[in-house]
């Protein structure tokens, strides 16, 4: 891994080892070194930059590139950037896609990532949910696997969503991807108040806590499991999802969130019982049902944690 | 000269109302704890001790211990927390163990590595040009950032890993640990 940082130079000047390193072509092509990476085909295209599926113009290998674009050189490489690379070095599992070299450029960097087929929100939208019970277990199993591993080395992902998970189509291997707004946990840092996506976010984070943790992460794993059981995001539709999160699982009191009541948001919000969750989910098996409403429990304290979750009884079999 | 009171520090009586650390979920301390243990005694992620002498030719432990000293100021003058100033101290140690530098650039080494620890661990961290106004702008924005991508690829991009201040958490006596605070700074020059 990561070769090509050690075969350079560091007695050239920096401008010519950067050029060394990477010159991005005409042609579609990532020169590197002589070599080059055919695109493909463009898989995604994101705020960022984009990603791309290439192909090595010696080895023949297939990769996927994810090149992020600096809006201005003289801020030097973008925080997520920096966040997402050196936490990508740190994790090597087989549930987190792997990170295979780094090839930077003025204005530019591109992660060469192993190939990607296709993420969980095209294959939820193909599909109208993941619909084989076992397909659905399976890809739970390993999306909690490898928040269990992220959680171990003190990384949150925080923006977990079917658009960052990643399927390996032939093996059916999930892919945890997208790490820029990861970030260690345990610091002094009190954390930023916003990530991840709406649809994904944890009541404590809409409650403006800032001393939020891994719990956000399994949050959003609930949020995903459910989307795959019934198709289509579980809040639907909303302009105020803490409402929509309210309506679904009840409103919070002291006694099932202890300290709820201290949130000065809190009180703007109306009581709502909490709604039939099999009716809601149906066509989940009850241990998953039960599995899902741990994950979606509103005090974060009491939520489960992802290593917890892998011993439940949804995962017997 | 060493600050005092320990750099902005989490409000340590909140976290301390239960023993361990509110943001580090229990079932994973102990699995966290050894990885961190592992990373620390990584030789590649490690400084060499004696690099003043094996690998430096211009510059003398002196003009470290300068450097480090006032990068407490500039931490203290951007309100930066102290997980910044220790990354900060760890990189460019390991950069130096790794190239000879004049000293001429040693203090734009010190604001890059300041500039790449605050961008892994600030909220919002300083823009270049307020590391460049810090040094008199003595060095321009695209030095900076030059000396970034630099440290960028002599680490490897492994920013993260244990330093002194990530093992300074659970204890229950301010004045004590106020005390390790100061102790840990004192380490660094």
């Amino acid at each position: 891994m990561a070769e090509e940082i050690d075969d350079i130079d560091y007695t050239d000047n920096l401008f010519m080892r950067l050029l060394q390193c990477t010159l991005c072509g005409q042609n579609n092509r990532f020169n590197y070194e002589g070599f080059s990476y055919k695109i493909l085909q463009t898989i995604e295209e994101g705020i960022y930059g984009r990603v791309y599926r290439c192909r090595h113009s010696a080895t023949g290998d297939i990769v996927a590139i994810k090149q992020i674009k600096f809006d201005d050189e003289k801020i030097g490489v973008p925080s997520s950037v920096v966040r997402e690379v050196s936490l990508l070095r740190a994790l090597q599992h087989v549930n987190i896609v792997s990170l295979l070299k780094v090839l930077t450029k003025e204005t530019y960097v591109n992660l060469v990532f192993e190939p990607l087929d296709q993420d969980l929100s095209h294959y939820i939208r193909d599909n109208r949910g993941v619909q084989d019970p076992s397909i659905r277990k399976s890809f739970l199993r390993q999306i909690l696997v490898g928040v269990a591993y992220c959680h171990a080395h003190k990384i949150l992902h925080r923006d977990l969503k079917p658009k960052n998970i990643w399927i390996d189509n032939s093996r059916m291997i999930i892919k945890i991807a997208d790490f820029g707004l990861a970030r260690e946990f345990g610091g002094d840092m009190l954390l930023t108040r916003y990530p991840p996506n709406r649809y994904y976010r944890a009541p404590e984070v809409f409650l403006h806590c800032q001393h939020y943790s891994s719990g956000i992460d399994l949050w959003s794993v609930g949020c995903i499991f459910g989307e795959m059981v019934i198709g289509r995001p579980i809040l639907g539709d909303t302009c105020d999802e803490l409402d929509a999160i309210f309506r679904m699982l009840g409103t919070p009191s002291e006694e099932n969130w202890p300290g709820i009541t201290q949130f000065p948001l809190f009180g703007s919000y109306a009581i709502y019982n909490p709604m039939d969750l099999s009716t809601v989910f149906s066509g989940l098996e009850p241990e998953g049902l039960e599995l899902l409403k741990m994950l979606l429990c509103l005090d974060p304290k009491r939520r489960i944690s992802a290593e917890t979750a892998l011993k439940h009884a949804y995962f017997k079999d | 000269r060493v600050r005092k009171r320990p750099t902005k520090s989490k409000p340590v009586t909140e976290s301390n109302n239960n023993t361990s650390d509110p943001q580090l979920c229990a079932p994973y301390i102990s699995d966290i704890y050894e990885y961190l243990r592992k990373m620390e005694v990584d030789p590649s992620k490690r400084p060499l001790a004696d690099y003043v002498q094996k690998v430096q030719s211009d510059m003398n432990a002196n003009m470290r211990g300068v450097l480090v000293d006032w990068l407490v100021e500039v931490a203290e003058e951007y309100n930066l927390v102290s997980d910044t100033l220790f990354f900060s101290v760890s990189y460019i140690d390991r950069f130096l163990s790794r190239n000879a530098l004049s000293r001429q650039n040693l203090q734009l080494l010190g604001v890059s590595s300041m500039l790449l620890a605050s961008k892994y661990e600030e909220i919002k961290p300083p823009e270049v040009e307020n590391f460049c106004y810090i040094t008199d702008n003595t060095y321009n924005k695209e030095e900076v950032v030059e000396m970034e991508a630099d440290i960028l690829k002599t680490l490897n991009f492994e920013l993260g890993g244990p330093t002194v201040k990530t093992f300074l958490r659970h204890t229950s006596n301010l004045q004590f640990e106020f005390l390790c605070y100061y102790l840990a700074e004192l380490s660094l020059l």
